[in-house]
């Protein structure tokens, strides 16, 4: 579905209950993933995904095009939840990183990809991932994930393009560290 | 004394060159595959949202015909006394018009009693 489709539907889903669930079939899974991988629970990422379209479901009335698309739009509510609930939430993983092995990196940078050939470096990796600060996690699953532009990413975490490039760098950084040293603390590089 | 602009910045390429970068990328796609959400939740979840909009939009729907009626009637009341109002005015103008002013009517009384 192309931009100007999308944007037909979006009109016709403030008066068309129909199109509105159209709108939800297009995009729930990718909202339940972006949830998922900031919680790690499936309970928490469905709620979180129910109260992003009911939200979204009141809100749309008084969404204009301004350029960005629809999908920033969705995002960004489900971004203002995911850092609710980081505020409120006592159960979501601490910034440091809980690693039973150590990783077994050699001690120059390595091929990333190679240092993913074992299971148990994948999962370190999942690890380092969740234990990111939010908004850097945040970063890591729109660019990589959603593949959105900075411009996109901009409109969800309400920063600008530049900030946001600064902030992929930073996060590049830390876990190219990270992958470097084997270190399993996360905070040591900032 | 001034430094060069190559030595007052640094350049962010230099720490992470490009090839690491889609390195990152790669592997951090490899490890963060799309997690689904199971059908049931899905099915149920865009059931009960697709009712939610339509007891929206008819909830919206019902306000919009109320506030139509209440415009209508408050409109209409207010057109029909403006409408009396204004036809009273042109009913009583004729009147004045069609009635001399008291002065004149005095001294046309004067003239047909005077015999010059």
């Amino acid at each position: 579905m192309n931009n100007e489709e999308e944007r037909h539907l979006v009109t016709r889903a403030k008066v068309d209950p129909e199109a509105f669930g159209e709108l939800y079939r297009r995009y729930v899974d990718r909202i339940y993933n972006y949830h998922y991988r900031h919680t790690s629970s499936r309970v928490e990422a469905e709620d979180l995904t129910s109260r992003t379209f009911y939200r979204a479901l009141r809100s749309l009335e008084g969404y204009k095009e301004t350029g960005a698309p629809f999908q920033a739009w969705l995002f960004r509510i489900a971004h203002n939840l995911v850092v609710n609930w980081y505020r409120d939430s006592t159960s979501h993983p601490t910034v440091s990183i809980d690693i039973d092995d150590p990783l077994p990196l050699p001690s120059a940078m390595p091929n990333p990809e190679s240092w993913l050939t074992a299971a148990e470096t994948r999962r370190a990796l999942v690890k380092v991932i969740e234990s990111l600060p939010e908004e850097r996690k945040t970063l890591i699953i729109l660019k990589f994930v959603e593949r959105m532009s900075n411009v996109e990413i901009g409109e969800v975490m309400g920063k600008t393009e530049g900030a946001i490039k600064a902030l992929y760098h930073r996060t590049l950084i830390s876990l190219k560290k990270i992958m470097r040293e084997g270190s399993a603390d996360v905070q040591a590089v900032e | 004394m001034f430094k060069r602009s190559s030595e007052r910045y640094v350049v962010i390429q230099d720490y992470v060159p490009l090839h690491e970068q889609h390195a990152i990328e790669r592997a951090v796609v490899t490890v963060l595959t799309p997690v689904r959400p199971s059908d049931g939740f899905v099915d149920q979840l865009g059931y009960d949202l697709t009712e939610e909009a339509r007891k929206q939009y008819e909830a919206r729907q019902r306000y919009v015909s109320k506030a139509l009626r209440i415009f209508g009637f408050v409109g209409g009341g207010l057109a029909s006394v403006i409408g009396g109002i204004a036809i009273w005015l042109l009913v009583h103008r004729d009147d004045r018009v069609a009635r001399p002013s008291r002065p004149q009517a005095r001294a046309q009384r004067q003239a047909a009693v005077s015999p010059g």
